[in-house]
């Protein structure tokens, strides 16, 4: 069910009621309700698919016994071995069979030579991408000591299906999450309150920003060859703010629902469009994502010791991997691709690292240098994510040979009966406003804190996207 | 946990107070402003008496040219066809407009695939439900029960509806934006030429349609005389001919112009709908109809 949804509004209070006042101070009975919880969350989507994550939370699970039951090294490695296929092997089917079969027909193609190799109709579970690196972070930890194994089958099968965070992230690490459900939970009412005003801004980012950019957006990118220069750079602006709004509103509801239950989630997005160089994007954007490949494939691969070469190889895997894993289409590897590219020159130059605090601290407004600095890295991601969103790398090609084609910047009157300015008025706003709360989870805090939350419930209510509403774009994945 | 459940009780006031506030701003503009669609114009007309009004979905909306009907047969016409209109709507609009004190002699009914349709359109209760103060309303609106939520949920038929009565369409009704094409109770012309088909019959007629025969009471009642007709269609159609007859055989009375063009294809915006050329000519036929229907009455 989706977060915005009437289901969800029903959902989320019966579950905290029961979680709260039926299972009072009772730790093993809180943790065995919300995983029955998170089953009927997961199974309203499509309940074929909860047979996988309970496979997928067994065989962590015992994985993770056996690993602390095994002090052989051959043993251990076998077991993670097991684990890793399992995970991967799950994901790369339901994910990756038609693409890799549909490539290799193209690429014979190419060639002039016709196979004729059927594709599977396989759906595509949702959430498996997140579930299966968060309990793959599970059995690497615990083969790496860092987190000694649970023998408590409940508490570990909560932590692989926890609603909040299940379908779209943030991927939890396990040495962060799963002790929290051995703790016992006090109801916090500063920790539920600020859980309500994050759902609240999650709410917003999601069904005004990025679902109402999503109304132009789709019309821009379905139908470029009628676009004007002015249409299409907006369109690739738009979805900026789209997969954003949408993205960095979900985790915002997540962490929100998750402090409803006393749990803590990891922080997903740090204003990345304030970053003032991509290494510092990156370090904005799917935190939970980068620093997952950073710890457990980066690393392991040798990060950014050893020779050049091996610096440059390994940024281009983390890159293009992380492009792959959101989606089985060569524009995401693209995406991917681009990314590394932009990130690389900062890396052979020792300035990946340049940016790590806060954005202008102590200060109103930014410095000119900051500010041209923030607006070239907004124009590199917005270039990237016009391979992200098109439908196939020949229109992403098309967009950009159209922006660079036609130079005509007047305004267009759109299909869906608007000009194509008219949601710069909203983003434009949306992005003051972050500016001017940029150190802040979310801006419900301080003096004005319920001036701002009636004008939040007006514009909700008023600019929200209802009738035509839109999933979360990272469910796809 | 205390200070948290009343943290939340404020919170849903809170939001409850600004959709009651939204709620009379929005319906207000709707009801006092500039009217931005079809149906508010219409309801706009009062205590005036029609000779001839045309009835139905866009096949009315964009064929029926009341100044040509006006010229030829020296009588009064108004077209309240509107775009994806359902027998329900048609319905609807004809109590709203006798509450109104609008009196019509002589309505004629377009007739085709809607007869199949049931329930309001979509857009046409989304405007309707910016009357829900209006008693002709509620009581139609309230027939299906699924709409209590409406009555009772404030500004829950704007979030539901927002495509059609959300915030840039009440924001363009309190500056006073008109739209783009007229929307006035007259012809809505199309432009351009082509035989593309987006619809199909199906083979087999429904066996009734309950708001076409409260149509025809209504019209009983006001003792206003009630035609059918269906509307030209190119010869592309699938069941175009097996459909008409049907339709015919039930309706013994229809003027069935559906095959009037079949030899003129530049008369047709697309093939369920006439161009302006097309439209005129059509007026023109008609109203000769409407001219050998009166002397016959004679």
């Amino acid at each position: 069910m989706l977060f915005n949804s009437i289901e969800f509004l029903l959902f989320l209070p019966i579950t905290f009621i029961v979680y709260w006042v039926v299972f009072k101070n009772n730790i093993k009975g809180q943790n065995f309700f919300l995983l029955f919880a998170s089953y009927v969350f997961y199974g309203w989507w499509d309940y074929r698919f909860l047979g996988l994550i309970v496979a997928s939370t067994l065989v962590d699970f015992f994985v993770g016994r056996a690993l602390g039951n095994t002090k052989l090294k051959s043993n251990r490695k076998w077991l993670l071995g097991l684990s890793i296929t399992f995970n991967i092997g799950l994901l790369g089917f339901f994910k990756y069979y038609n693409f890799f079969i549909e490539s290799w027909i193209e690429a014979w193609a190419t060639i002039g030579v016709a196979m004729h190799t059927s594709t599977l109709q396989i759906i595509l579970p949702v959430g498996i991408s997140f579930y299966t690196f968060q309990t793959l972070s599970y059995t690497i930890d615990v083969y790496r000591r860092k987190l000694a194994p649970t023998n408590d089958i409940i508490n570990f099968g909560v932590y692989v299906a926890f609603f909040p965070q299940l379908v779209a992230g943030p991927i939890e690490r396990a040495t962060r999450l799963l002790p929290q459900f051995s703790k016992k939970r006090i109801f916090d009412e500063d920790q539920a309150i600020s859980g309500i005003h994050l759902i609240l801004w999650g709410l917003f980012k999601k069904m005004v920003i990025a679902d109402s950019c999503a109304t132009y957006v789709n019309v821009i990118f379905n139908n470029y060859e009628d676009m004007n220069t002015a249409s299409l750079i907006l369109g690739a602006v738009y979805f900026s703010f789209q997969i954003y709004g949408d993205f960095s509103g979900y985790s915002d509801i997540a962490i929100g629902t998750a402090r409803l239950f006393g749990f803590d989630l990891m922080r997903n997005f740090n204003y990345p469009y304030f970053a003032r160089d991509i290494a510092e994007f990156w370090r904005r954007w799917h935190i939970s994502l980068s620093t997952w490949f950073r710890d457990y494939l980066y690393i392991p691969l040798g990060g950014s010791k050893g020779t050049k070469v091996n610096q440059l190889r390994n940024v281009f895997i983390i890159f293009l991997v992380s492009g792959f894993w959101h989606g089985a289409n060569w524009t995401f590897i693209i995406w991917g691709g681009v990314h590394a590219l932009l990130f690389i020159p900062l890396l052979l130059s020792g300035r990946n690292r340049k940016y790590t605090g806060h954005i202008c601290e102590g200060r109103y407004l930014p410095t000119l240098r900051v500010l041209l600095a923030i607006i070239l890295t907004f124009i590199l991601t917005t270039f990237a994510w016009v391979f992200f969103r098109a439908n196939s790398v020949m229109d992403a090609m098309g967009y950009f040979k159209r922006i660079f084609s036609t130079f005509d910047f007047s305004l267009q009157y759109l299909s869906i009966e608007r000009y194509n300015v008219e949601m710069l008025l909203i983003v434009s706003s949306f992005i003051v406003f972050e500016w001017f709360h940029r150190n802040w989870e979310h801006p419900f805090q301080g003096r004005w804190k319920w001036l701002k939350i009636t004008a939040i419930a007006v514009l909700l209510l008023t600019l929200g996207v209802y009738s035509d509403h839109q999933e979360f774009i990272y469910f796809q994945f | 946990m205390k200070r948290f459940i009343r943290y939340l009780i404020t919170l849903v006031l809170l939001f409850v107070s600004v959709m009651f506030v939204l709620d009379t701003i929005y319906s207000y503009a709707f009801q006092h402003g500039v009217p931005r669609s079809k149906f508010q114009s219409i309801l706009q007309l009062e205590n005036q008496h029609f000779d001839y009004a045309f009835l139905g979905s866009s096949r009315t909306e964009s064929h029926i040219d009341c100044e040509i009907i006006t010229r030829i047969t020296g009588k009064s016409c108004v077209n309240l066809g509107i775009h994806a209109g359902t027998i329900e709507d048609s319905y609807v609009l004809m109590k709203l407009l006798i509450s109104n004190g609008v009196s019509i002699d002589n309505a004629f009914f377009q007739l085709d695939d809607n007869y199949s349709k049931k329930g309001l359109s979509a857009n046409f209760k989304a405007r309707l439900l910016t009357y829900t103060n209006n008693k002709t309303v509620r009581k139609e609106l309230l027939k299906d029960p699924n709409n209590q939520i409406f009555r009772m949920v404030p500004f829950y038929k704007y979030l539901k509806n927002d495509h059609v009565i959300g915030f840039r369409e009440v924001f363009n009704t309190l500056v006073g934006n008109t739209p783009k094409t007229s929307m006035k109770p007259e012809i809505r012309p199309l432009v351009g030429q082509s035989l593309t088909v987006h619809t199909e019959f199906p083979k087999k007629l429904p066996q009734s349609n309950a708001a076409l025969t409260n149509l025809k009471q209504l019209f009983a009642s006001q003792k206003s005389k009630l035609y059918f007709f269906a509307a030209p269609y190119c010869d592309r159609l699938k069941n175009r001919t097996t459909y008409f007859s049907s339709l015919k055989q039930e309706f013994p009375g229809l003027f069935d112009f559906t095959t009037l063009y079949d030899e003129q294809p530049s008369f047709y915006f697309d093939c369920g709908h006439l161009n302006f050329t097309g439209a005129k000519d059509y007026s023109e036929v008609f109203a000769f109809k409407l001219l050998s229907l009166g002397s016959k009455k004679k």
